[in-house]
């Protein structure tokens, strides 16, 4: 918030402070409006009408601020009906602060697989750090919903950590381990990679694929062999696979990469 | 003079049995016929003393399936005899140097050793039910019916022809014959003796007692019973009783399977067909000649498992596992014979229950009758051993064995490990509580077992710390069993691994009421936060009926453990209308029950205060006199406590109940409050969240709440705000 705040220059106080003033008046405003609000919300939240809850978790969203998220997160901690349950965690995932993560965590051991799931893709959604332990406990978990959903949060942490543990997953038959390993897996690692196309479908794989071929930090050597191992393959599927890419993301090969690409649709028979 | 006493005084007997068996009635099994006539006894007895001992037979006789043959093998030679296309109704049976079978209204008898067929044997309509013999002479009985609609006869074949009839109106048991002694129990208290040379009956015991089913000779000793035991019938014939000191009691204990200790020939499955279970279920014993059992062991035979067992406790000694079914079976002194279904025979040494001497015939076979004392060679000499480490080894591979026939006796396996003090047992109880690929009743005993071990403590505990993980392959431990265990050991280091089951989504929910008593009973000071966190999460998730169940085991634990926590759990449940109505209403109760005490603990204090204030007003008042004072006029009592009420009493203190609010770590702007007032007195304040139940108390209970209308006790919810 303070970043997007206009700067001012100190010669000139004048104005700077006038600015400050309105600023200051309209926070005053919107804060007693805010206290107003959640204190309403409160109320609905203690209610005991799962209509009304939903109304106050609701209003929790809207004002969708720091402050909106105790009243949520005690209302959690007292307990709700599986329903309410998903809206307040979708809730703490839209107002997106970091404090919510305890309450997240916490629930990532909900004996609803759900609700796991729920809680370990906001956890992902938040990108918190603190979570990464919660979200690799979440692979070896026993619901394949909340093992995929761990996976996808995995990813969207961007923790090089994770990288043996997705593959041990992948090799487990979690197959939405294939997104982040592909965002994860290192240049030097994508053979390993690519030595799933003999073992695994390769729709199961074309996630691990695109986000390689996508990502910066690949080489064009690193990506020219992997569209030369995947057009190995030769299926028709391969081929809609390349196309798409193509067709999605013109600008984002070189020239190289590209060519290699086109030479591999028309290699593959229709 | 005693060597010719004996004869003048046996010829007396004789006499006198003459003369019974001479006096009009049909020669055996007449209503008039005496019983337990003593002279007619003590010459039975004396013929079973002088009676040569049946020779001993080496041929067993088996029945193969479909297309059914049978076949002689002679266990001495270890070679096939002989074989017999044949049809057969019942399993065969061995009649000195006979083999007798069923066929329709027919009784074939085969020569044992050649195969021959020797004679058919009409049988009128009725069913083989036993049969014995002596050298060239054979008896069979043949009986239909029951009550009074039963019929019977006995036949005695001699050389292959039959020698004589006798027929009776009632059921007939299995005999045996000795020289020219025939016994036949009958109408299942009668044993009468029959001469093999005429049919003459010339004795009859008739027992109060006990069932007479089956008549053998065992090492020159006649016995008779019945499922329920077996006695010695020398000594039945001096008391008239079965039951006595010689009597041979079957054990009380259920075995699996339930196999008679001696067939009931009288009941519907008294005679085993051939292809019959019974073949492959068996109690095989034999008598010692000086009283109780051979060995002092009994052996049951299950399919393909031989256990040995102490008599009478029947502690296991051994347990032998085969490879393929045992058919047939008989036991001798320290040998057991064995038949199986590939043909296969057998000497168990049952000293240390291992297989002594064997052949095959390579003949599959549906049931084998082997000869008494049929031992392929001579056992060696000793009583069963058991070897504590083999037997738990042996138990445990028993209970894991994968066959589900063998159900029951898997499940007797668990039943003997868990009595064994050895520590080790418990990890196999616990391997086998843990296996799901052990059959269901299996598992829950061994898992129930657990509960009751005292051994191997530690190994309890520490499978509790083991939690599913689907990457490692590692699968949940038997948690329910597990708790029940460590509460009935008493392990509070057990504790934190409940705890943290209680918070595994991946424990069984069926385990969590264990989970929740255990971990209340173990350590209940610390109980209190884990599981207001249980009841907290779910008392509004009907997830299933097991959670539900431990949430209300929850709330009684809160309601026994108490403390401010635990009753601001109770009220969060009881007043939550989210609430499940079970969960809401037991917890409302668990808190009327809390105020109910407190309030009674109260009216005490009150009590003791006023009587020690009167004491003292009593002391000060001496010296004065005078009435006391006007007193100040008392406002009007309003109905009942209502919130406008609450919130007169407590204007005195808004400011302060505001600070609260203000001061609190989390800057609330809400909490609330649960009172209980009773005739004006403060019973319970509750206060939501916790953190401010020690600023608000005090300042509630400070204040003088008006005594009302409506008399009892007055429960309100108040809302604290910072407005």
């Amino acid at each position: 918030m303070e970043s997007q705040l206009p700067t001012f220059d100190r010669a000139r106080p004048g104005p700077r402070y006038a600015l400050l003033g309105g600023l200051g008046l309209l926070l005053w405003w919107a804060s007693a409006g805010h206290a107003q609000s959640i204190e309403n919300a409160q109320t609905l939240l203690d209610s005991g009408d799962p209509a009304q809850v939903e109304e106050g978790i609701e209003t929790l969203g809207l004002i969708g601020t720091a402050e909106a998220l105790p009243p949520l997160q005690q209302r959690i901690r007292r307990g709700l009906p599986p329903a309410l349950l998903r809206h307040a965690i979708v809730t703490l995932t839209a107002i997106g602060e970091p404090t919510a993560g305890p309450t997240l965590i916490a629930l990532s051991d909900h004996r609803r697989p759900a609700i796991r799931a729920e809680s370990l893709s906001a956890l992902g959604s938040l990108h918190l750090r603190d979570a990464y332990p919660t979200l690799v406990h979440g692979l070896s978990d026993g619901d394949p919903q909340v093992r995929s959903a761990a996976a996808e949060a995995l990813g969207q942490l961007g923790n090089p950590t994770a990288l043996p543990v997705l593959f041990q997953a992948l090799d487990k038959g979690n197959l939405e381990a294939s997104a982040p390993l592909g965002q994860l897996t290192p240049a030097s690692d994508v053979p390993r990679l690519l030595g799933y196309l003999e073992q695994l479908p390769f729709r199961s794989l074309a996630p691990a694929f695109t986000a390689v071929l996508l990502r910066k930090d690949i080489t064009d050597p690193v990506r020219l062999d992997v569209v030369a191992r995947i057009a190995d393959l030769a299926t028709r599927e391969v081929r809609g696979y390349l196309i798409d890419l193509l067709a999605r993301e013109p600008d984002r090969f070189s020239v190289r990469v590209h060519d290699a690409m086109r030479a591999a649709i028309r290699g593959i028979p229709e | 003079m005693i060597e010719t006493a004996a004869p003048t005084r046996s010829l007396s007997l004789w006499a006198l049995v003459l003369l019974a068996g001479c006096a009009g009635s049909p020669s055996a099994f007449s209503a008039r016929f005496p019983d337990n006539q003593r002279a007619a006894s003590d010459a039975l007895a004396q013929a079973l003393r002088e009676a040569p001992r049946p020779a001993p037979r080496t041929v067993a006789v088996g029945v193969t399936p479909a297309p059914t043959r049978i076949f002689g093998v002679d266990l001495q030679s270890q070679r096939v005899l002989w074989q017999q296309a044949t049809e057969l109704d019942q399993a065969p049976m061995l009649a000195g140097t006979l083999v007798l079978l069923q066929q329709g209204d027919q009784v074939k008898a085969f020569d044992l050793t050649s195969g021959q067929l020797v004679r058919a044997i009409p049988t009128g309509g009725l069913q083989l039910v036993g049969a014995a013999g002596d050298g060239s002479t054979a008896v069979m009985s043949l009986s239909l019916g029951n009550g009074t609609a039963a019929r019977s006869e006995v036949v005695l074949l001699r050389d292959g022809s039959v020698a004589w009839r006798r027929p009776l109106d009632q059921r007939v048991g299995a005999p045996a014959q000795a020289g020219d002694v025939v016994l036949v129990p009958w109408g299942s208290q009668f044993l009468s003796a029959l001469h093999a040379r005429d049919g003459v009956e010339f004795a009859r015991l008739r027992v109060p007692d006990g069932v007479l089913a089956q008549v053998f000779f065992s090492d020159g000793k006649a016995y008779a019973g019945g499922p329920e035991g077996a006695t010695d019938v020398a000594l039945a014939l001096q008391s008239n009783h079965m039951r006595g000191p010689q009597f041979i009691a079957a054990p009380q204990t259920p075995l699996p399977g339930r196999p008679d200790f001696l067939r009931d020939v009288y009941s519907r499955d008294g005679v085993l067909r051939p292809d019959s279970a019974g073949h492959s279920i068996r109690l095989l014993w034999s008598p010692r000649q000086s009283g109780g059992l051979t060995d002092e062991s009994l052996y049951l035979v299950f399919y393909r498992f031989v256990v040995a067992l102490h008599y009478p406790d029947l502690a296991v000694r051994w347990v032998y596992t085969h490879d393929a079914d045992i058919i047939g079976a008989e036991a001798g002194a320290s040998v057991v014979t064995l038949a199986d279904r590939n043909g296969r025979f057998m000497d168990l040494n049952t000293i240390q229950g291992k297989p002594a001497r064997t052949f095959s015939t390579d003949l599959q076979a549906t049931a084998i009758v082997l000869p008494r004392n049929s031992a392929i060679g001579s056992g060696a000499e000793g009583v069963p051993v058991s070897d504590p480490q083999r037997l738990r080894e042996q138990l445990r591979a028993a209970a894991q064995d994968p066959d589900s026939r063998l159900v029951p006796l898997r499940r007797f396996a668990v039943e003997r490990l868990a009595q064994l003090s050895d520590p080790a047992a418990t990890g196999d109880l616990l391997a086998l509580c843990n296996d799901p690929l052990v059959a269901p009743a299996v598992q829950g005993d061994a898992c129930e077992a657990l509960t009751r071990r005292k051994e191997g403590r530690e190994l309890i505990v520490a499978a509790l710390d083991r939690h599913y993980d689907y990457l490692a392959g590692i699968d949940v431990p038997p948690v329910g069993a597990l708790a029940r265990a460590v509460l009935a050991l008493n392990a509070k280091e057990a504790y934190p691994a409940l705890v943290s089951h209680l918070e595994d989504p991946h424990t069984p929910s069926t385990a969590l009421p264990d989970l929740v008593q255990a971990i209340a009973t173990l350590n209940p000071a610390q109980a209190i936060a884990p599981l207001s966190t249980f009841c907290h999460r779910y008392h509004a998730d009907p997830v299933d009926e097991h959670v539900i169940r431990a949430v209300e085991e929850a709330i009684v634990a809160l309601f026994t453990v108490q403390g401010p926590l635990a009753i601001e759990t109770l009220i969060d449940l009881a007043e939550d209308r989210l609430s499940l109505q079970g969960i809401r209403d037991k917890a409302a109760a668990s808190l009327t029950q809390l105020e109910e005490t407190s309030r009674l603990a109260r009216q005490q204090q009150e009590a003791d205060a006023q009587a020690a204030g009167e004491q003292a007003t009593q002391g000060a008042s001496d010296g004065e006199s005078g009435a006391a004072g006007p007193q100040p006029e008392e406002e009007a009592e309003p109905e009942r406590l209502t919130l406008a009420v609450v919130e007169r009493t407590l204007r005195p203190v808004k400011h302060e109940l505001r600070t609260c609010l203000a001061q609190s770590t989390g800057n609330l702007f809400h909490g609330r409050m649960v009172l209980v007032v009773r005739d004006g007195a403060v019973e319970l304040v509750s206060v939501t969240p916790s953190e401010l139940q020690g600023c608000v108390e005090p300042l509630v209970r400070a204040q003088t709440f008006p005594r009302t209308q409506r008399s009892g006790r007055q429960q309100i919810s108040y809302e604290l705000s910072r407005k």
